[in-house]
């Protein structure tokens, strides 16, 4: 009896043992070797894109098009879009990593291929080219939970939003994209180029994410480099209202509540 | 405090900017470590920020003694290069409340003085007292379909709150180089606030 306590006791200690260095494992220290490997990942997968030296210049830029948004990122001086924290801040570790796991739809391919600790060790070579997350601490915001589901008065409530807001001004009526400053070509981005509005019927073309609460945080941190604002402090304290917006956005192309 | 002694002001720009020392024209506040620009802007008045700031140099050996490095700048900055016309731009949005065009000046100049408005020189190479003084919030208002103050100096770690008076909803999207310091959506009369993270020229 005793035996088979102490057996049970020793297992769970090496399952929680295992968890631990696993969870090391997954997320390596940023040292030297961390950097080392994560450059040779880089250079491997990255750079084509990116550039040798995180400038957003690589090789296959000229083929995306020089003067075709968006450029690939760069990681020296850039500000970043697909993040959970405020408008001007830098993404958290977790941000960028969901970005290299997932990819950004029509121009990112998802990095499955790479285990988790060497999307890790890119995600440290990539952050060290650029200070400013070393001298900054990114925060995600705190994103309200989904109410039940939506309802036809809250999606009429969002379509007060969206016209109160002037997303129409931009991603048009319908939410086809065609608003009346994207025809006119004023949207820019933050290397002066011309950039097209999110058409909001084709969720699989949205850069952050088309579930309600990849276009939830969209709102509430905007894209930075780009037109979209945030819009976090007009819903702040307004949960519910913001959750309307959200189905009345996801309405336009009848997948509302995924 | 102290008072450090006025040291000449060198601009060499290609606009003929020169400078004098008859009147004060801007007291430059000590903690004056970082300069931002608002609004629409040209390269030239970019190129002039940045010149007045590289080129103004302190050589005061007293200031790295007992006194505390603070003291007061004065002097002019005037525009002796022909005139630059008001750019006017259209208006492509809410044209109903702002009107279908309007009217940028990337460099104001008085018009007998010649006195460049809005300079602002960041005096470089001296550490200063950090302060414990807690700083008002730099407060920039969208107003008239316009940002005002056009140009303001802030610290590092200074809140920014930014306002919108208009009775329609502003964008304030505000660049620091490549990188968003903020871009947030603003319906009529509400206000949001942000820290200048760093220093440097935010347009």
């Amino acid at each position: 009896m005793m035996h088979a306590k102490h057996l049970k006791y020793a297992a769970l200690l090496i399952v929680t043992g295992l968890c631990a260095s696993t969870a090391q494992a997954v997320k390596p220290a940023t040292n030297r070797d961390t950097l080392m490997e994560g450059r040779r990942i880089y250079e491997q997968a990255c750079a084509w894109c990116h550039g040798i030296g995180g400038e957003g210049d690589g090789p296959a830029g000229w083929f995306i098009g020089r003067y075709t948004s968006p450029r690939p990122r760069n990681f020296v001086n850039d500000g970043y879009k697909l993040r959970s924290t405020a408008s001007g801040e830098l993404p958290t570790d977790q941000n960028l990593f969901r970005v290299i796991t997932q990819g950004i739809p029509g121009v990112m391919p998802a990095y499955r291929s790479l285990n988790e600790r060497e999307r890790w060790q890119v995600i440290a070579y990539l952050k060290s080219w650029n200070s400013a997350f070393e001298e900054e601490t990114p925060a995600p915001l705190t994103f309200p939970s989904a109410p039940p589901g939506p309802t036809e008065a809250g999606i009429q409530h969002g379509r007060h939003l969206y016209v109160k807001l002037d997303c129409r001004v931009c991603h048009g009526d319908n939410g086809e994209g065609d608003g009346p400053e994207a025809t006119a070509g004023h949207l820019r981005d933050a290397d002066n180029l011309r950039i097209r509005a999110t058409n909001l019927t084709d969720p699989s073309a949205w850069k952050n994410g088309a579930s309600s609460h990849d276009l939830l945080r969209t709102l509430m941190t905007g894209l930075d480099g780009t037109p979209m604002p945030s819009y976090a402090n007009e819903f702040d304290g307004q949960e519910e209202a913001l959750w309307d917006l959200v189905w009345y956005i996801q309405s336009l192309s009848g997948q509302q509540g995924r | 405090m102290g008072l450090g002694l006025v040291h000449p002001i060198i601009i060499r720009a290609t606009g003929k900017i020169t400078h004098g020392y008859e009147h004060p024209l801007h007291h430059v506040p000590t903690f004056a470590r970082t300069f931002y620009r608002l609004g629409e802007g040209t390269g030239f008045m970019k190129a002039l920020l940045i010149l007045a700031t590289v080129l103004f140099a302190v050589h005061d050996a007293s200031l790295s003694h007992a006194e505390p490095p603070t003291g007061t700048l004065v002097g002019r900055i005037l525009y002796v290069g022909p005139a630059i016309p008001e750019q006017v731009i259209e208006v492509t949005r809410d044209t109903a409340f702002c009107g279908a065009q309007t009217t940028h000046r990337a460099v104001a100049i008085h018009s007998i003085t010649r006195g460049l408005e809005g300079a602002v020189v960041s005096i470089d190479g001296i550490a200063l007292p950090a302060s414990d003084a807690a700083m008002p919030p730099l407060v920039l208002t969208n107003i008239h379909c316009a940002f005002a103050p056009r140009i303001a100096v802030g610290i590092v770690g200074q809140q920014v709150e930014i306002r919108n008076d208009d009775p329609i909803m502003h964008n304030t999207h505000i660049s620091m180089g490549p990188r968003t310091f903020v871009n947030v959506g603003f319906p009529q009369a509400d206000r949001s606030g942000n820290p200048l993270s760093s220093l440097g020229a935010t347009r």
